[in-house]
């Protein structure tokens, strides 16, 4: 409770001002989402599926859909919050923690006074590691309601909402390079600075690199196939009937002889695209998360080592 | 000579990190826009029979190419406007906030002949490293914005308008003079910068809606051939018979010559129309003039809430 009363103090500021930006996200999330449901369950016979009405009088059904539309459209607006969150609260929360008492020269008399730095670390870490946990845990429960909406209960690539997932992972991936940050800078304003390049770096990076070990998974399938919106497609090509063999639009045109302006597909052949299918969302999207909660680790476990390390008293 | 040296050494050292990191990022970022810039045009060059936008068969692998290097440039010039703001408040929250709150302030401002041009002297150097990193984002953003739309002349079209060129500027000093500003009130860095970043956030939508009702003043009816050069669009709907002109409530019909029927019977017997779609924009050939008014406009307020910081600092505790 001491560790927790101090963390207030330390960083009240930051702390007020992240915790009602969190709670104004969850109530707009959760308020949207909430209302969507209701004027599906006022109107059942206008929301027969997800795209539309099962066979009912359009002309009643009007202000329904308007008012769920105007819903679906502001959604994704709140939903950005969710997706900002644990980068602001990773970029607000983490670097003055060690950085601040490096800068005050207070770090020396703080860890002599706890006993060991171990000790300090736990202490003035811990609160606020479990704050952005709560808060991430929170944020990805409080938009679920809201995804489903959004995305007419289908999973897919590309949610409106992050999925609790990889809301944590991203969290405390943001936490623990702005510790990280704070730690080998030693000053405050320009560990922030540091730690939020160093966030979309690497956070870009994990995406970069998903997605081309996604290219490489993505398995050529027929047009005509059911890949509606949420799945991932990479290319188009084609696929000889006889052989099996395939390949891409390009390697097609490239070939001599081909008739540009012929139709396609031609004889004997069937357009395919490469695609990975909306039902393997949730398999990529575990890989994401185990990627980025293994960066996270060893983001934390080299704060962990460089403030063990660290002399106190140089910025 | 020497003076002028020892301030600029001086400011630089009080935020040698920031500026170092920032630049860092703008070079980055500068570098990306160039290469994609180049592999843009040397595509465009290599494929002059090609309308990249509706690519015939023979120009579809180019085409492919260039339309996901062009998706790129797109993420890349969006991701611009969160770095000019960035750029802006890194650089301008700390000039007073870091003073007093390390307790500095005190003796700074005693040592100075008076606290304004103390932070004159602090606001000059972080305003110049700003305009010199923005204007780089500035000049990379337009040339990759041409790059990708080789087909027309991005310096007379609304294309990316405010996302691009020197209105990042103006945006930037806007943000900065709201750093600054907010500094100084709060005298805390972390906190003022979550302030500022929330008040450029309600300037930046202030001024989108201040310019939205000076551009309605301006706006001309478009001719067929304005939609060829990315007019501003301002507003569409139905010329009413009498002139008067309305939304498109009502209107789920339109004929060939651009006249509205409020339903099919009426569409085919081509009667009882409605009226006649109007469409109101700004066209492209005036972009440059907007966007200098605009970026003046925006630097402006920026000087305006500096100067604020100038009245705060003067008046408030060092501590």
């Amino acid at each position: 409770m001491r560790a927790v009363r101090l963390a207030w103090r330390l960083q009240r500021w930051e702390l007020a001002s992240l915790i009602a930006f969190v709670a104004a996200v969850v109530v707009a999330l959760v308020g949207i989402g909430w209302r969507m449901e209701q004027i599906q369950a006022s109107a059942p016979e206008c929301f027969g599926d997800a795209h539309g009405p099962a066979g009912s009088d359009q002309g009643a059904c009007e202000a329904s859909f308007m008012a769920y539309s105007a819903l679906q459209q502001i959604g994704p607006y709140a939903a950005v919050g969710a997706t900002l969150a644990p980068f602001l609260l990773g970029v607000i929360l983490g670097p003055p923690l060690v950085g601040r008492e490096i800068e005050g020269r207070t770090a020396a008399i703080a860890w002599t006074l706890s006993g060991s730095r171990w000790r300090w670390l736990a202490l003035r870490a811990g609160p606020v590691a479990l704050l952005v946990l709560v808060a991430m845990v929170v944020l990805g429960l409080a938009g679920t309601t809201l995804a489903e909406q959004v995305a007419g209960g289908e999973p897919g690539f590309d949610p409106v909402v992050p999925p609790l997932p990889l809301e944590v992972a991203r969290g405390g991936l943001a936490l623990a390079i702005g510790l990280l940050a704070g730690t080998l800078i030693g000053r405050t304003f320009p560990a922030v600075l540091a730690a939020a390049l160093a966030i979309v770096v690497v956070m870009s990076a994990t995406s970069i690199g998903i997605d081309a070990w996604m290219k490489t998974e993505a398995r050529p399938v027929p047009q005509a196939f059911g890949m509606a919106g949420a799945s991932k497609i990479y290319e188009t090509g084609l696929r000889d009937d006889g052989t099996g063999d395939v390949i891409t639009l390009a390697q097609y045109y490239r070939t001599p002889g081909v008739d540009d302006a012929a139709e396609l597909p031609p004889p004997g052949m069937t357009l395919v695209v490469w695609v990975i299918p909306a039902a393997e969302y949730p398999t990529w999207m575990w890989r994401e998360a185990g990627m980025l909660a293994s960066l996270a680790a060893a983001a934390a476990a080299m704060f962990v080592v460089a403030t063990a390390g660290r002399s106190p008293g140089s910025p | 000579m020497r003076t002028m040296s020892a301030w600029a050494r001086l400011s630089f050292r009080l935020q040698r990190l920031e500026i170092l990191l920032l630049t860092a990022a703008v070079l980055l970022a500068s570098g990306l826009m160039l290469w994609l810039g180049f592999q843009l045009n040397g595509l465009s060059a290599a494929y002059p029979e090609c309308d990249f936008a509706d690519p015939a068969r023979s120009c579809r692998a180019a085409g492919e190419t260039f339309g996901s290097a062009v998706g790129i440039g797109e993420l890349i010039i969006m991701s611009t406007s969160p770095l000019t703001i960035g750029v802006a408040l890194f650089l301008g929250v700390p000039l007073v906030a870091r003073e007093a709150e390390q307790g500095t302030a005190q003796l700074a401002w005693t040592i100075g002949p008076s606290r304004v041009r103390w932070l004159i002297g602090r606001v000059a150097f972080a305003a110049l490293v700003g305009v010199l990193l923005l204007g780089l984002l500035a000049v990379m953003t337009d040339l990759l914005a041409a790059a990708m739309r080789p087909e027309i002349n991005t310096s007379q079209a609304f294309w990316f308008y405010g996302g691009r060129g020197p209105l990042l500027i103006g945006r930037g000093m806007l943000a900065f003079g709201a750093g600054v500003l907010i500094g100084a009130v709060l005298g805390k860095q972390l906190p003022a910068l979550l302030l500022a970043a929330l008040a450029v956030g309600g300037l930046t939508l202030a001024s989108e809606i201040a310019f939205g009702s000076w551009h309605e003043t301006e706006a001309v009816v478009a001719s067929p051939t304005d939609h060829l050069s990315e007019p501003l669009g301002i507003s569409s709907g139905i010329e009413l018979p009498s002139g008067e002109r309305v939304g498109y409530g009502g209107a789920e019909f339109q004929d060939d010559n651009g006249d509205l029927y409020a339903n099919e019977a009426d569409f085919l017997a081509r009667r009882n129309s409605l009226g006649r779609e109007y469409q109101l924009i700004i066209p492209g050939r005036r972009y440059s003039e907007i966007v200098a008014r605009e970026t003046a406009v925006l630097t402006g307020v920026g000087v305006l809430l500096i100067g604020g910081a100038a009245v705060v600092t003067s008046r408030r505790r060092p501590v």
